[in-house]
């Protein structure tokens, strides 16, 4: 069970981090 | 000659129902509505920011609410061939391969975050990832678990104004979250009327919308309950400062009336045609206290 919930979402929870990296960056670039 | 003619115009009519069917994931219509409302929001706020800067930020608005809307149909390509009105979609009918919407909506997303965050400022690029997310991630699969999924969608429903206040401030204050919160209660009732004139076909697709769960009465009665919150909220704007008292009279009038609308479902033998017209009422609503609104931040008088 949790491996198939592992091997459905780990692209998405890939892509959710990625979307989050990219303004978080942005706040560090500001400092 | 003539098959190699053919061949190239079989070829370019093709690509031009791939780039339809592309433009058609997005949802040019929800992406319209998207973008007037961070308009609204970067009409309200105080401040001056330039026209490029501007643009920027809304041309990064349409192309994550492209890649919200392309990702949602990506997910829910299997619930939308249940659906009459929805079966006929790029994906449900077989015009686009699953794979090319999946990275379609990926790269559009890859492309705007950027261009949000680096273009106009970080605040920006994160309501517009958070807004993704959870229109995406939460809002999408939660439709098929529970009636709160209606909560969760309005959440990144209301975040466009946000990312038009922040473009031209690059910060958030009490009168900003005061435009979210009234959107984000505008919504409830919104999309409890769709919900209960298309109960049958959302019964179809699986999705668990309050009408389908709990039936048509408690549907009224929180349609009922919200438009009461939606008139309280309604003062938000003008307690904090903004609009002024066009604003406030404007948003009560029109707040009573949409009220009265909502009560006048209790009645039994109201049902379908009373829960489209409560949709349609919700739409001049909206555009005309976002218009009174903005009217009183942006005219001189409006503020008196």
């Amino acid at each position: 069970m949790t491996t198939q919930l592992i091997e459905r979402w780990w692209p998405w929870v890939l892509f959710t981090a990625v979307c989050f990296a990219i303004p978080l960056a942005g706040f560090l670039c500001e400092r | 000659m003539s098959s190699t003619a053919e061949t190239i115009d079989d070829t370019s009519r093709d690509l031009g129902g791939s780039a339809r069917a592309l433009i058609e994931l997005t949802k040019p219509g929800v992406t319209r509505l998207v973008l007037a409302m961070a308009v609204c929001g970067a009409l309200a706020a105080p401040g001056h920011v330039t026209w490029v800067r501007f643009l920027v930020a809304m041309f990064g608005t349409a192309l994550i609410v492209g890649s919200a809307n392309t990702l949602n149909m990506y997910l829910e390509r299997d619930s939308d061939r249940a659906m009459a009105r929805t079966r006929t979609r790029p994906l449900p009918s077989g015009r686009l391969a699953p794979s090319t919407a999946l990275w379609f909506g990926v790269g559009q997303a890859l492309v705007s975050l950027p261009i949000l965050t680096f273009g106009v400022n970080p605040l920006t690029g994160l309501l517009a990832a958070t807004a993704l997310i959870s229109y995406v991630l939460c809002y999408t699969p939660l439709k098929r678990v529970t009636p709160w999924a209606l909560h969760v969608g309005a959440i990144p429903g209301a975040i466009p104004p946000l990312i038009g206040w922040a473009a031209v401030t690059g910060t958030l204050d009490a009168r900003a979250w005061s435009i979210f919160l009234l959107l984000f209660v505008w919504q409830l009732p919104h999309f409890l009327a769709i919900a209960m004139f298309r109960r049958e076909d959302y019964a179809a697709a699986g999705l668990r919308v309050l009408p389908v769960v709990k039936g048509m009465r408690a549907a009224k009665r929180e349609a009922v309950f919200y438009s009461v919150l939606q008139l309280a909220c309604s003062v938000l704007p003008f307690l904090t400062g903004l609009g002024g008292f066009v604003y406030l009279v404007s948003a009560l009038v029109l707040g009573v009336g949409f009220l009265v609308w909502a009560v006048r479902g209790l009645a039994p033998d109201a049902g379908t045609p009373w829960a489209r017209s409560l949709f349609i009422a919700s739409m001049p609503y909206l555009v005309l206290v976002s218009a009174a609104l903005v009217a009183g931040v942006l005219l001189p008088s409006g503020g008196s």
